[in-house]
């Protein structure tokens, strides 16, 4: 007994033809290629709707009825481990959706470039946050707030900033300059990686009171960005920055500030790569 | 995944359905449990008690009962690559 016999006579006798191809397609017992769709709420035993065979196991015959169960119940005995037995067709579409995306050439680059730069539970947030950033691209928000909040759920603070870092376009950017820039610096491979992953992994901890200075930063964009820490209440705040011209204007800034604010400094200049810990006194105001 | 794909729709009815067949019903607070052991709550492989409102599907484990979260859905679409 196999799935031709089941379908045999189910649908009028056009689809049926179709049916059979497709098994046919298969070694005779197998539905090769093929979907179907399990659905207890349209009226007839067995439709195509949308390209699709939709069977409802409540108006089939008993003898139909005892094929299906016992088709499953071989399914589930013979698919290897971890493969899908059964999913909702709203999250078949899901996972199909995730393999386009997840296979895009701009995804596979970037997931290829930190594979063995940054630790490897980061690598799986930050291929969901690829596609997460691909649905946000089509405009799909509540999609995009549910798959955040998915995220937060599983891998905690850490994943959240992951995945709005990814959002920002900081793997394709502002790391990726930070490890090209570390390159000119550091000759060995293993040092590169091991002082990029000194400077990403507190960065991605403490994203909130984090400024990363990148290439094409202006002064007042690194000033911008530290006011606004501040405006919501963010008094410490760890400004990154590497390469000469970085680290000079992030001291200048630092210095601008320092004319209106008391600041507890304390700041690491390690080979043109700088790590400025700023501490801001509560203003008057606050 | 499979080649061949077998989807069941969203509604109450059809998991239900589904559920039975894995020998799995829903108790008073929503979640999935065990017919013949209604106090045994279904567990994700990540230990997680699943709520009927939650079931995506099931993949074979013995019985691994998916979550409809980006995470799970994400291991389903990707598995093997």
């Amino acid at each position: 007994m196999g799935w031709q016999e089941f379908f045999k006579g189910l649908f009028k006798a056009d689809i049926n033809a179709k049916v059979a191809d497709t098994v046919q397609t298969g070694d005779g017992d197998t539905f090769k290629g093929c979907t179907f769709v399990i659905n207890l709420n349209i009226p007839e035993a067995a439709v195509e709707q949308d390209g699709k065979k939709v069977i409802n196991p409540e108006k089939l015959s008993q003898d139909k009825l005892n094929m299906l169960l016992a088709l499953l119940n071989s399914r589930t005995q013979e698919l290897p481990k971890g493969e899908t037995i059964v999913l909702t067709t709203k999250d078949n579409n899901w996972a199909e959706d995730i393999k386009r995306k997840d296979s895009a050439p701009d995804v596979r680059e970037i997931l290829e470039f930190y594979k063995d730069k940054i630790p490897a539970a980061d690598l799986i947030i930050l291929r969901q946050a690829m596609y997460i950033k691909k649905v946000f691209l089509e405009r799909r928000n509540q999609d995009v707030r549910n798959m955040k909040r998915d995220i937060r759920d599983k891998y905690g603070k850490r994943g959240a900033n992951i995945t709005n870092l990814c959002t920002a376009g900081y793997y394709e950017k502002d790391f990726n300059e930070m490890y090209e820039e570390l390159s000119k610096i550091y000759i060995t491979e293993d040092k590169i990686k091991a002082k990029f992953l000194s400077l990403y992994d507190p960065y991605v901890d403490d994203l909130p009171c984090s400024v990363f200075v990148s290439i094409g930063m202006k002064e007042e964009d690194i000033e911008k960005q530290i006011v606004t820490r501040l405006k919501y209440g963010i008094d410490y705040i760890k400004v990154h920055g590497i390469g000469s011209s970085n680290v000079k204007r992030v001291k200048k800034v630092i210095s601008v500030l320092e004319k209106t604010m008391s600041i507890e400094k304390n700041i690491i200049d390690d080979n043109n790569v700088i790590t400025a810990e700023l501490t801001f006194a509560k203003r008057q105001e606050d | 995944m499979a080649e061949e794909i077998i989807t069941f729709t969203e509604d109450q009815k059809t998991k239900e359905f589904i559920l039975k067949i894995f020998g799995k019903t829903v108790d008073a607070e929503g979640y999935i449990v065990e017919i013949d052991n209604p106090a045994q709550k279904v567990l994700t492989p990540d230990g997680e008690a699943l709520l009927f409102e939650d079931f995506a599907g099931v993949q074979k484990g013995s019985e691994l009962f998916i979550k409809s979260d980006l995470p799970s859905i994400f291991k389903v679409a990707t598995r093997g690559q």
